[in-house]
């Protein structure tokens, strides 16, 4: 463990293992209290349900004065979130503010997984299929979720 | 000295009669000292004599009623009641947590046989001379707490920091509302765009 891990991240992470956000799992690494293995359960009536997808989360030095940096691990068919997994979610880049945690941020995260925003897109071509053919979109996403998404 | 005249007016008149008496012991030119003093004494006598004959104590109510009446400064203003006998207990000074039990009742005959909680040892304090008795809570009851870096009023006192808040009311302790507000501009909870001038350090 980090000897100089400030107190916040101590709280959030004790009430994280305490109170856990219902289908969010956040769990520290053993060799680093920065760093979070974390599963999102997809959102039910979204092209995600039931799949469980896995993000790594990093609390940067800086933390909380600046944003925690997250990825998706699992493949994702979203508009959203590009290839590599990384997240187009403003409070991750200039709307981050100090009274955000670790929980609010997952909890936006999920929430963007119900709401796509094919209107200020990452993944382009998939932003593009979203707003062209928003049902066959949908059916991809739901394809890869069973592919990439389940039972892992 | 009419007998109707009143006894604050009486002893006005006597102490004046006496100051009369003390510079009598010279001549005639008198009467223009006279008026000078009478104007001077007399205001000045008013002054404190009113304030002794005058009090009322608002207070005198057969109930045991506890008032605290020299750590509050005038901005607390007169009635600061520390009871805890409902009916000595303003209502808007009832903290919310306590009313809520009543709504569910069946008549509002039964209020006063509701028991009232006790305000908790640490909500109103009988002694605030240090001003940093540690009872600062939410409107949930707990005690509030910085949220950004999630330490409470007491540990944000242990570490000789004090809350502060901004012109959009949001409350936090003062280092971590100096740094987001140097570093982001705005308030953290509600985005409102601040400046570090905009940062009150509350002394509670």
């Amino acid at each position: 463990m980090a000897a100089g891990l400030p107190r916040r991240i101590i709280k959030e992470t004790q009430r994280l293992m305490q109170e856990p956000v219902p289908g969010i799992v956040a769990l520290p690494d053993e060799g680093n209290a920065r760093y979070f293995h974390v599963v999102v359960a997809g959102p039910s009536e979204s092209p995600y349900e039931s799949g469980t997808f896995k993000l790594e989360l990093f609390l940067p030095e800086e933390y909380p004065m600046s944003a925690p940096k997250v990825r998706f691990m699992t493949k994702i068919y979203h508009p959203n979130i590009d290839k590599l997994g990384r997240i187009c979610l403003d409070i991750l880049k200039d709307k981050w503010s100090p009274a955000l945690q670790i929980r609010t941020v997952l909890l936006s995260i999920q929430a963007l997984l119900s709401a796509p925003n094919p209107d200020d897109p990452l993944a382009n071509d998939v932003a593009e299929q979203w707003k062209t053919n928003e049902s066959k979109a949908i059916q991809t996403a739901k394809q890869w979720t069973k592919t990439y998404a389940t039972d892992n | 000295m009419s007998g109707l005249v009143s006894g604050r007016r009486g002893r006005r008149r006597s102490r004046r009669q006496r100051n009369l008496d003390a510079s009598a012991e010279q001549d005639e030119p008198i009467v223009l000292d006279d008026s000078v003093i009478d104007d001077n004494v007399t205001s000045c006598i008013d002054l404190t004599e009113t304030a002794d004959d005058e009090f009322v104590d608002l207070t005198s109510s057969q109930t045991p009623v506890l008032i605290d009446d020299n750590s509050y400064g005038a901005n607390d203003s007169s009635v600061v009641i520390l009871g805890d006998l409902e009916d000595s207990l303003p209502a808007h000074r009832r903290r919310l947590e306590d009313r809520l039990p009543t709504i569910g009742d069946s008549s509002d005959e039964d209020l006063p046989v509701v028991p009232i909680k006790v305000p908790k040892p640490n909500t109103p304090r009988p002694n605030t001379s240090s001003g940093c008795g540690s009872s600062i809570l939410s409107p949930e009851g707990n005690l509030i707490s910085c949220p950004i870096c999630l330490d409470d009023v007491k540990t944000i006192k242990k570490n000789n920091d004090k809350l502060a808040t901004v012109s959009c009311g949001h409350v936090f302790c003062r280092k971590c509302i100096q740094q987001a507000v140097q570093q982001n501009g705005c308030c953290p909870m509600c985005r409102k765009k601040l400046k570090k001038n905009n940062i009150v350090v509350l002394h509670v």
